[in-house]
């Protein structure tokens, strides 16, 4: 095992982590720009860092590998961003919103 | 080695059955299109280890073709959604 092996080994653990704390993000919380910000960049994190750990294990494969990262850290934050617009326009509520009715109660 | 390879398939595949139950109890449709995207993005990194496990580099070309759809069903619904498409 070399040192690049055990590099990749550390990256493929810090991605399945942050991609299983995105998840876990976007069934915990409360609203739904939490949940964006929750789940969109703890999982582009994990994926990156998963693509590194690939590229650091199969130094073949570099090309493939890096137009998959390039790909989803560009259509990620516009899907994101585009998801956040429509539930803004369409109304739908936050949690603010919420608790400043209960408080009123 | 193989151990690493097989504890980033169980944390992916646990966050993707959290987020399948994300996707089925949430009640507004941008909610539920958010967990569609945490999950597209979690299972294109699936691909990408299971690529590594198997030793064959065209699943690679399978990641791509995902990542490319799920972007495109992303923005058509959130579009439509909004109005204008």
């Amino acid at each position: 095992m070399t040192v690049l092996q055990y590099l990749g080994a550390f990256l493929f653990l810090v991605g399945g982590f942050f991609t299983f704390v995105g998840s876990l993000g976007v069934l915990r919380m409360p609203d739904v720009y939490n949940k964006l910000q929750a789940g969109t960049k703890a999982t582009t994190l994990g994926f990156i860092s998963i693509a590194l750990g690939l590229l650091c294990f199969q130094p073949g494969w570099t090309l493939k590998i890096l137009l998959v990262a390039l790909f989803v850290l560009l259509t990620n934050p516009i899907g994101s961003h585009a998801l956040a617009r429509a539930a803004k326009n369409t109304g739908v509520p936050t949690i603010r919103a919420g608790k400043e009715e209960v408080q009123e109660q | 080695m193989t151990g690493i390879q097989y504890t980033t398939l169980g944390l992916l595949g646990l966050g993707a059955i959290i987020g399948t139950v994300a996707l089925i109890r949430t009640k507004f449709t941008m909610e539920k299109m958010v967990a569609l995207d945490v999950l597209t993005t979690l299972i294109t990194g699936l691909l990408l280890v299971l690529s590594l496990v198997f030793d064959k580099s065209f699943i690679l070309d399978i990641a791509i073709v995902y990542a490319i759809l799920s972007f495109g069903a992303v923005m058509v619904v959130a579009r439509y959604r909004e109005g204008g498409i």
